[in-house]
């Protein structure tokens, strides 16, 4: 029976070839997108869960009422694992992105480098291929490496006993490699390093932590237990600094079990990270149900427009005997025949589109190899899912009609069958055009902060990193040699440069009882030239003043106006916790865009205190005319400052737009996305106006003899497409307007939305539409009426 | 066989009701050859439609071997088109995508009869047929008079107790329309109760009862003893 079924779905198939044309790649557009992120979301699911500690082991975070944070103050670790008896072990994590080694005189970056204390091995119990776990972190500065980093430092030798220079300041043993992991983990660190770590104080922050808790107890007691300890000692160190506290202001400790680390972190600050985010999946997939939805229609559509050309054969089935259920099946098989077909072409698709996919959701993803997994079952659960999905409703539309009509030519021509199809396609649109008006407002916005002045001028600016303390002093003792070198016409060494998250400072402001709070960039008198930054009011750091070093003050325009200063440079600031002296705001700067275009610009403040800030960045403005004799000499400059580290730069102006990559992933997915389902919607107008010219040949023809013009065939063919096209573009604007609106609240400078992008789209959709239709109408518009009226 | 109590069949237009049928009373024995003729409109076909259970009448009462059966469900109907009624049309209705092997057999799938079974069964009807030559065409491949035997093969390959034709030879000239008539006499002889519609007295001669229909009502019913002299 399954076989007779199949039998004729194919015959069905070969015999409408434009009809199945569309279908099939109506839906197989629809399905390649839907494998492309089940392909991702299959892959983002599996991270971390193979991990043997998942269900013991957490990373603590705060929360308060608006953000959570990963940093934690280091005392946090060690007091767990005394105080808390819940918690067997926590541990303090550093983690840097990429770290120096130094092995004989040889020096290599390598990627994802935790520093930790003692305690980590005894909250990850990972397995070893050389060295003992208990005892791999006995002693301060031992190194546990992964297999991969092994091989690569010490070949295939065991290198437990060797020695490596880490950072090229502290050296340490090795003391112990890991297995490698099975699947994919956050946790994949090439290298552990058992080194002293920065300390800070219970107000303070300093790295991750990391926490075993015993199996039998409760994450929410533990939370509030700590809670209640961690805030008790933040109390007692205001107190004993002599401050009040804002209870509004201590926050609940938390801990995110390990497997949720990997989708549910992106909103937390300071998550170095890059992991997943569920929003993310949530949207593509969204977008990918959309462009499904669109192409099921279709076949809904096309297959419920046809359904006269099949009604007798339905009746005479019928009344051969076929029940209910067989006629569904038959229809329904065909349908699934169609989806298979189309799961095969979009799985070649999918395939052929991941390079440009993985660049959309920054990963390296490929079909063929998921291809042992259980991953080609839920293809298959798709192609099922797709098939039946759009096949159900044409085949009990047919499988309703009633056999003595049909056998007798009585065509089922339900009045409702026709609104239904009508409504599907002003839905189809209205989806659609909503998409590409949101997509057009998402580019002005784009175009719009890109373009924006940002108050300073980061081209051909080059900031390069320093890494070791050494390094720092060398450079600020050495600035000066930077200048002679060929294309550089100034240089400053800061803390920060903007797009690098700034630390918001709690300071004093004579006169005022409150602390306030503002961003602090530790920076020296070049700052200024480099940055190209405006000077308002004062003057900038200069080195004829040499007490702007330990006293001096810059704050920006909006300090100013936040904190309503009539006369900013009679006024006085200093660091909370220095006793003594206040220092003078000697100069004000004219706002400039330190972080995206999304957040207001925030007050800030300048200083030059080297004890204070860290100075770990050094900014240098190049002419521009000869950038790689610049680098070249940077580079060899960089031998005298840090001899062991291969300099590592960035251009300021790429470093400051990274802050957009994830609008600009936004806005490559919604494009993608709306091209698609306009595509996939005007590809079922097309073969819906077809199949509707042909239909009414004859009453053209009879228009035709009676002296109707092409224009007039042809506009009547098209005006009743363009109705529904312009119903769905009305709906549509109201949609795209709500969501415009919405998303374009996540930026502080943002595009006035107008009626251009509306209009402009809607007439280009409505003009795509008449392209489509008409070319269909015309046709049948022109054709011989004897032709069609003499068979009857 | 079947038997028709006061049946019944208008068309609502508007308010006023459009009798096709008016209370219409028939017993058909099993084994009859029954033919029903009348002019255009007198509702031939709806009576045929009625008696095969394609539509069901507006009132009245029709007993098919011995049970109701006017307000059936679609399943039982299915059953009973399935357990005991051929039908054949004046159009043929073939199944245009499928050849003439598969349109024979199709009516064997939807009983659910075994693959051996029912090649042997189609095998036998194209030879008895003599239409084995042809297994492989598609309708479109064919002549009238070739697609109508096929209908016809279609219609009692399931070995129905009732064969119901409406206009079987309408499409046919007349040489072809008796060699249908032919079959269909010989049908009847090995107890194939037909009830056929047509406008033609030639075909009807072929029958053993002759029914006349005008406006509805019967208005004449005879017994053809001449029949098999024919």
């Amino acid at each position: 029976m399954i076989r007779n079924y199949l039998k004729i779905a194919f015959r069905n198939l070969l015999k409408d070839k434009q009809h199945a044309l569309i279908n099939i790649v109506g839906l197989s557009l629809g399905m390649m997108v839907a494998i492309l992120i089940m392909a991702y979301i299959y892959h983002e699911v599996k991270v971390d869960q193979s991990l043997p500690d998942k269900e013991e082991v957490g990373r603590v975070y705060r929360q308060w009422e608006k953000a959570k944070s990963l940093i934690i103050p280091s005392p946090l670790a060690p007091a767990l694992r005394n105080e808390i008896d819940a918690i067997e072990s926590a541990t303090n994590i550093g983690y840097a992105r990429e770290g120096l080694v130094v092995i004989d005189n040889q020096s290599q970056y390598i990627q994802d480098v935790a520093v930790a204390d003692s305690a980590f091995f005894s909250v990850f119990r990972w397995a070893f291929k050389y060295g003992n776990r208990e005892q791999a972190f006995e002693q301060l500065n031992s190194v546990v490496l992964s297999t991969a980093t092994a091989e690569r430092l010490f070949g295939d030798t065991n290198p437990i006993g060797k020695t490596l220079k880490y950072n090229d300041e502290v050296l340490c043993k090795v003391t112990g490699v890991l297995e490698p992991f099975e699947g994919e983990s956050h946790l994949d660190y090439q290298m552990i390093a058992y080194i002293p770590m920065h300390s800070s104080s219970w107000t303070g922050a300093s790295g991750l932590v990391y926490v075993r808790k015993l199996a039998t107890s409760d994450t929410e007691d533990i939370e509030s237990s700590m809670t209640a300890m961690a805030n008790a000692y933040v109390r007692q160190e205001y107190l004993d600094d002599g401050e009040k506290i804002d209870e509004k202001r201590l926050p609940e400790w938390k801990i995110q079990p390990l497997q949720d680390i990997h989708l549910y972190s992106a909103q937390m600050k300071w998550n170095a990270y890059r992991g997943g985010d569920i929003r993310q999946i949530r949207m593509l997939s969204g977008l990918a149900l959309i462009v499904l939805l669109l192409a099921g229609i279709n076949y809904v559509n096309l297959a419920t427009a046809r359904s006269s050309r099949r009604s007798r054969e339905v009746g005479m089935r019928k009344v051969m005997g076929a029940s209910r259920v067989q006629v569904r099946s038959q229809f329904l098989a065909e349908s699934l025949l169609q989806a298979f077909i189309a799961l095969i072409l979009a799985a070649t698709l999918a395939e052929l589109m991941m390079p440009i996919f993985n660049q959309l959701v920054d990963r390296d993803l490929s079909l063929l190899l998921i291809l042992a997994s259980p991953f080609p079952f839920y293809l298959l659960l798709l192609a099922l899912a797709t098939g039946f999905l759009s096949g159900i409703y044409p085949a009990i539309f047919l499988e309703r009609q009633q056999p003595v009509h049909t056998i007798q030519g009585k065509s089922y021509k339900g009045k409702h069958t026709s609104t239904f199809r009508k409504a599907l396609v002003v839905f189809q649109f209205t989806l659609s055009t909503a998409l590409v008006i949101f997509i057009v407002i998402i580019w002005q916005q784009m175009e719009y902060i890109t373009n924006q002045e940002l108050g300073f001028n980061g081209d051909q600016v080059l900031v390069a990193e320093i890494n070791t303390e050494d390094g720092m002093e060398r450079l600020s003792r050495q600035k000066d040699a930077i200048l002679q070198l060929p294309g550089v016409q100034s240089v400053s060494n800061v803390s920060g440069v903007p797009g690098d998250f700034s630390p918001d400072y709690g300071m004093e402001l004579e006169g005022r009882e409150e602390n306030i709070s503002a961003m602090m960039f530790f920076v020296d008198e070049g700052f200024d030239e480099v940055l190209q930054l405006e000077v308002t009011d004062g003057r900038f750091f200069d080195k004829m003043h040499p007490s702007d070093s330990i006293e001096s003050f810059i704050v920006n325009e909006s300090f100013v106006e936040a904190f309503g200063l009539d006369n900013p440079l009679e006024k006085r600031i200093r660091f909370p916790y220095e006793e003594e002296s206040f220092g003078n705001i000697v100069g004000v700067v004219k706002d400039f865009h330190y972080r995206s275009l999304d957040s207001k610009i925030q007050p800030a403040i300048m200083s030059m205190r080297t004890d204070i800030g860290w100075l770990a960045q050094v900014a240098v403005r190049l002419d521009g005319q000869q950038i790689a004799a610049s680098i070249h000499a940077i580079e060899g400059f960089w031998k005298q400052v840090e001899p062991q580290h291969p300099v590592k730069y960035h251009f300021l102006d790429e470093h400051f737009a990274q802050q957009y990559s994830n609008y600009y992933q936004l806005q490559k997915t919604v494009l993608y996305t709306s091209l698609l389902s306009i595509l996939v919607a005007i590809l079922g107008l097309f073969g819906l106006a077809s199949f509707m010219a042909e239909q009414r040949t004859k009453e053209i023809s009879v228009r035709k003899v009676l002296g109707a013009s092409v224009q007039q065939l042809a506009a009547l063919l098209v005006n009743a497409h363009l109705r529904l096209i312009f119903i769905a573009g009305l709906i549509a604007i109201p949609i795209a307007y709500f969501l415009a609106n919405r998303w374009l609240q996540n930026f502080a400078a943002r595009i006035e939305l107008g009626v251009l992008p509306f209009i402009l789209v809607l007439s280009g959709i409505l003009v795509l539409a008449i392209l489509t239709v008409g070319f269909k109408a015309i046709r049948v518009a022109l054709a011989n009426p004897a032709e069609h009226l003499k068979v009857e | 066989m079947l038997q028709l109590t006061d049946i019944e069949r208008y068309y609502r237009n508007g308010l006023r009701k459009t009798w096709v049928l008016n209370r219409v009373n028939l017993n058909i024995k099993e084994g009859e050859f029954v033919t029903i003729m009348g002019p255009s409109g007198a509702g031939k076909s709806t009576l045929l439609n009625i008696l095969g259970l394609l539509e069901a009448p507006s009132g009245g009462n029709y007993e098919f071997l011995g049970e109701r059966v006017d307000k059936l469900s679609e399943k039982k109907r299915s059953e009973l088109h399935k357990a005991y009624m051929g039908f054949v049309f004046q159009a043929y209705h073939l199944i245009d995508d499928l050849t003439v092997y598969e349109n024979i057999e199709t009516p064997l799938l939807y009983r659910g009869i075994g693959k051996k079974e029912r090649k042997s069964m189609v095998a036998e009807i194209l030879d008895r047929f003599n239409i084995v030559a042809k297994q492989d065409l598609f309708p479109d491949q064919l002549s009238g008079g070739q697609q109508q035997l096929v209908g016809v093969a279609r219609a009692v390959i399931s070995k129905p107790r009732l064969l119901l034709a409406d206009e079987p030879t309408g499409n046919l000239h007349t040489k072809q329309g008796d060699q249908i008539m032919e079959l269909f006499r010989e049908l009847n002889k090995d107890g194939v109760t037909i009830i056929q519609v047509t406008h033609s007295e030639r075909n009807a001669a072929y029958g053993t009862r002759k029914i006349e229909l005008l406006d509805g009502n019967i208005q004449e019913d005879q017994y053809l003893e001449s029949a098999s002299a024919l």
